[in-house]
C-alpha cells in the first residue's frame, strides 16, 4: 500500500429535496488499500459511493482522481473505474458470458481479452458450467456474484463497491473477501461501503465511519478505536446483580458497553489496567468469568454515535463477534 | 474509450439483443402464410357468398325473370310466410307499390344493395321500353368523354400503392422501433441495469447506442416482414407457372426510393430520440400515465396515409410536408405525386435533420437525468427545464 491518495474527497455535499444525504465529508483514499466506509442504512454510504462512481455529483465540495499515470482529474477516465452499484440488476434474457463481455467492452477491454478474462472469474466463482445460462435463471447469489465480476474484469485501478457482501451466504461472504484482498495484493484500490463490520473488521486497512452524512471517526482500526475514547474490553459473569452506578464508578471503566442480569461488558478507558477494575469488581460481586478483548468496531461506531448495543460477545444475529479472546 | 467507440459497442449489443434468428424466420413465414393465402382464402369466401343464389317469394302474377343472383317464386302470402319460416326462401319481396317495394327477411340481408340494383334495372329497362329506348341507346348516351391526361409535371405514380408502401414502410418501422425502445429502456430501468451502465459509459453515448442499435435491428425486422410478402406475392404464381406479378412503379424509380429512405432514416433518428428520452421517465409502465404519450410518433408517421384521402398538393398537406415531425411520411408522398420539386425534398429534409440533430442533445440530457430516478415520474415541468439547461 503506498501513502499517495489516489481518491480525495474534500468537503463533499449532497442534498435530496429535504434530505441532506451527505453533509461536507471528506476522507482521501490510498494507492492499493480497501477503504470502507461504514454506517448503518441512511448514513449517507451510497450517497457517497453513487458520485464516486460519476453516478451522481456533489452539489458543492470535490472529488479529486489521481490515477497511476494519469493527471489528477474530477472525472476520471470511466475504463480505470469499477463500480458494483447497491441497486443491482442485469438483463435477466440475456447469457451470462457475451453480459460479461458487454458490460468489459464498455470499458474499454477488447472483445476477446474480455471473453478470456471473464471465462477465468466465471471459473473462480465456480460458474464456469453457467457461462451461457440466460442470467433470469441464476440464483440471486450467483447473479450477485456475476456483478462482482463485472465490476473487476477489467482490473480497474479504483473499484468502488456499494455492500459487496449483501446477497450472500457466509461461504461467498469468505470467497468475496479473499477476493479482494487479492485485488489489493494486486494493486487495486477497494473502497466499499457496508453495514457488516464484523466482515469489514478483517479485510479493511482503513475505515470511515459515518452517521447521518457526516464522518463520526476515520483512520486505520487501531486509530479508530485509539480516537473512540475506549481502551480494552472487559466481558464479565458475575453471581448477582450489580447495578449500573457500581459498574460506572469502577477504577478505570469508560463505560458499560451492555449488560444483562449477570453479565456485563465494560469498556476501559485507554491505559486503564485490567486487574484494577476486577480487583474492585470483586469488592461488590462475585466474578465468575471473565474475558478481555478490544472493542470490536461495532462497539465504536455505536459508542460513537451514542445509540445501545447488544448482548456481550454477540451481534445483532447472535454471531460472535471479532476480537474476542478466549476466557482468562 | 472514446465516445464513438462506446456508441459502437452499445448499438452492436442492442442490435443482436433484439435480432432473434429464430423469431425473424417465423416472421417471415407468419408474413407469407397472412399475406399470401390467408387473403386468398377470404377472397375466394367473399366470392362465393357473392355468388351464391337468393330465392325470394313474390306475389302470384309478379312476373319477374330472374336477376343475377336472384330467383323469384311466386307464391300467395300465407305460403310465402310459411315457406319463409321453413328457410325455404330467403326473403318475402312485397311489390304492392311497384315504385317503393318492401322487403321482409329473417335477417339483415348482405344482398339487400344488390336486390335493390337489380330491381332499379329492370324499373329501368320498363321505363326505356315505355319510351322507345334501348338499352344499346342508353349505353351511348351516358358514356363517358374520353380524356386524354398529359402531366407535365414530374408526376412518379398515380397509383395508390406506392403511397401505401412508404406509409406502411414508415409506419411499420416507427411503430417496431418505439416498441423495441420501449421495451428495451423501461426494462432496464425496472431491472436496475441503469447504474451498471451508467457508470462505464456516459448517457449521451448510451442513448446514441441504443436508438442506433434498435433501429438497425428494425430494418432488418421491416426487410423480413417484406420478404415475408414477396414469397407470398411469388410463390403462388411461380407454383402455378403462371406470370409474376408487376412491381409497383415505385419500386422501379430510384429517385422514390432514395428519397423515402433518406426521410425514413431522417425521421427514425428523430422518432427514436424523443421516444428514448419520454420513455426513460416512466417509472411503471404497468402503472404510468405517459405511456399514452408514447404512441404519438405513429400518429405522426400515420399522417402520411392522408395523400391516400387528400390531394398531397394541399395547403395543410404542404405544410405537413415541412413540419420535421410529418414530413418523413408526407414529403415522399408529395414528391412521389409529382407535388414537390428536388429543392423543396432538400429544403424538408434538412428541417428533419436539423431537428433530429438538435434533439439528440436534448434527447440524452433527458434520458441522463430520467433514467436514473426511480420511485416516480419527473413532471413535464421538470422535463422543460431540463431541456432549457440542455
Amino acid at each position: 500500500m503506498s501513502a499517495t491518495p489516489l481518491l480525495s474527497v474534500d468537503r463533499v455535499s449532497k442534498r435530496f429535496a429535504t434530505v441532506l444525504a451527505v453533509d461536507e465529508l471528506s476522507f482521501e483514499a490510498r494507492r492499493g488499500e480497501v477503504f470502507a466506509l461504514l454506517g448503518p442504512n441512511g448514513a449517507g454510504k451510497s450517497t457517497t459511493v453513487r458520485m464516486l462512481a460519476g453516478i451522481t455529483q456533489p452539489d458543492s465540495g470535490t472529488i479529486t482522481f489521481r490515477l497511476p499515470g494519469a493527471e489528477p482529474a474530477r472525472s476520471p477516465d470511466r475504463s480505470r473505474l469499477g463500480y458494483l452499484p447497491e441497486e443491482r440488476g442485469l438483463y435477466p434474457e440475456q447469457k451470462v458470458l457475451p453480459t460479461l463481455v458487454y458490460l468489459a467492452a464498455l470499458r474499454g477491454l477488447s472483445r476477446a481479452e474480455a471473453r478470456r478474462r471473464a471465462e477465468a472469474w466465471l471459473e473462480r466463482f465456480g460458474l464456469a458450467g453457467r457461462a451461457n445460462d440466460r442470467l433470469g435463471t441464476l440464483s440471486k447469489g450467483n447473479q450477485q456474484k456475476v456483478q462482482f465480476i463485472a465490476a473487476v474484469l477489467h482490473e480497474p485501478a479504483l473499484a468502488v463497491l456499494d455492500e459487496p457482501f449483501s446477497g450472500f451466504d457466509p461461504v461467498n461472504q469468505d470467497l468475496v473477501s479473499t477476493v479482494i484482498r487479492e485485488l489489493r495484493s494486486a494493486g487495486m484500490t477497494v473502497v466499499l461501503s457496508a453495514h457488516h463490520m464484523d466482515l469489514v473488521e478483517t479485510l479493511a486497512d482503513r475505515v470511515l465511519l459515518m452517521h447521518r452524512g457526516r464522518a463520526v471517526l476515520h483512520g486505520t482500526l487501531s486509530e479508530v478505536r485509539a480516537s473512540s475514547g475506549m481502551g480494552k474490553r472487559l466481558d464479565v459473569t458475575l453471581s448477582g446483580a450489580v447495578d449500573d452506578a457500581a459498574l460506572a464508578a469502577l477504577p478505570g471503566v469508560e463505560r458499560v458497553l451492555a449488560r444483562t442480569a449477570t453479565t456485563v461488558r465494560l469498556a476501559l478507558r485507554p491505559g486503564a489496567r485490567v486487574g484494577d477494575a476486577l480487583r474492585a469488581l470483586a469488592d461488590v460481586a462475585e466474578v465468575v468469568d471473565v474475558r478481555s478483548g478490544t472493542p470490536t468496531l461495532r462497539e465504536v461506531y455505536l459508542a460513537a454515535v451514542g445509540e445501545g448495543a447488544f448482548a456481550p460477545g454477540l451481534d445483532a444475529a447472535g454471531r460472535r463477534e471479532e476480537g474476542e479472546e478466549e476466557p482468562a | 474509450m472514446s465516445h464513438w467507440r462506446a456508441v459502437r459497442e452499445v448499438a452492436a449489443w442492442e442490435f443482436r439483443r433484439f435480432l432473434r434468428v429464430r423469431e425473424l424466420l417465423t416472421t417471415i413465414v407468419v408474413v407469407a402464410v397472412m399475406a399470401g393465402p390467408l387473403p386468398a382464402a377470404i377472397g375466394y369466401m367473399a366470392r362465393r357468398d357473392a355468388e351464391s343464389a337468393v330465392t325470394l317469394a313474390v306475389p302470384p302474377g309478379a312476373g319477374l325473370a330472374e336477376a343475377s343472383r336472384f330467383r323469384f317464386v311466386e307464391l300467395p302470402p300465407d305460403e310465402a310466410a310459411s315457406a319463409l319460416e321453413r328457410g325455404e326462401v330467403d326473403g318475402i319481396l312485397d311489390l304492392t307499390d311497384p315504385a317503393a317495394p318492401s322487403l321482409v327477411v329473417p335477417r339483415d340481408p348482405r344482398w339487400a344493395d344488390a336486390l335493390a340494383a337489380a330491381l332499379g334495372q329492370r324499373a329501368l329497362q320498363a321505363r326505356l321500353a315505355e319510351v322507345g329506348v334501348t338499352p344499346d341507346e342508353l349505353s351511348a348516351l351516358g358514356a363517358p368523354v374520353p380524356l386524354e391526361v398529359n402531366v407535365t409535371g414530374s408526376s412518379r405514380s398515380s397509383g395508390v400503392w406506392p403511397l401505401v408502401v412508404i406509409s406502411g414502410f414508415m409506419l411499420t418501422l416507427v411503430s417496431t422501433g418505439t416498441a423495441l425502445l420501449f421495451t428495451a429502456i423501461t426494462g432496464e430501468k425496472t431491472q436496475r441495469v441503469t447504474e451498471l451502465v451508467l457508470s462505464a459509459i456516459s448517457p449521451q453515448a448510451w442513448i446514441d447506442g441504443k436508438v442506433l442499435g434498435t433501429g438497425l435491428s428494425v430494418v432488418v425486422n421491416v426487410l423480413a416482414f417484406g420478404l415475408g410478402i414477396g414469397l407470398a406475392l411469388l410463390v403462388p404464381p411461380l407454383v402455378r407457372r403462371e406470370p409474376l406479378p408487376t412491381l409497383p412503379a415505385l419500386a422501379g424509380d430510384p429517385g422514390v426510393v432514395v428519397v423515402s429512405l433518406a426521410f425514413a432514416a431522417a425521421g427514425a433518428a428523430l422518432y427514436f430520440l424523443l421516444f428514448a428520452a419520454v420513455a426513460a421517465t416512466i417509472d411503471d409502465p404497468a402503472t404510468s400515465q405517459r405511456s399514452g404519450v408514447l404512441t404519438l410518433p405513429a400518429l405522426f408517421v400515420g399522417l402520411g396515409f392522408l395523400g391516400l384521402v387528400i390531394d398531397p398538393g394541399n395547403g395543410v398537406y404542404r405544410f405537413l410536408s415541412y413540419l420535421p415531425l410529418s414530413s418523413p411520411s408526407a414529403m415522399p408522398v408529395r414528391y412521389l405525386a409529382g407535388d414537390a420539386g428536388a429543392l423543396e425534398v432538400l429544403l424538408s429534409l434538412a428541417l428533419v435533420t436539423a431537428t433530429a440533430v438538435a434533439s439528440r442533445r436534448a434527447a440524452g440530457r433527458v434520458f441522463a437525468l430520467a433514467i436514473l430516478m426511480t420511485g416516480k415520474e419527473p413532471t413535464w415541468r421538470e422535463v422543460w427545464r431540463w431541456l432549457r439547461r440542455a
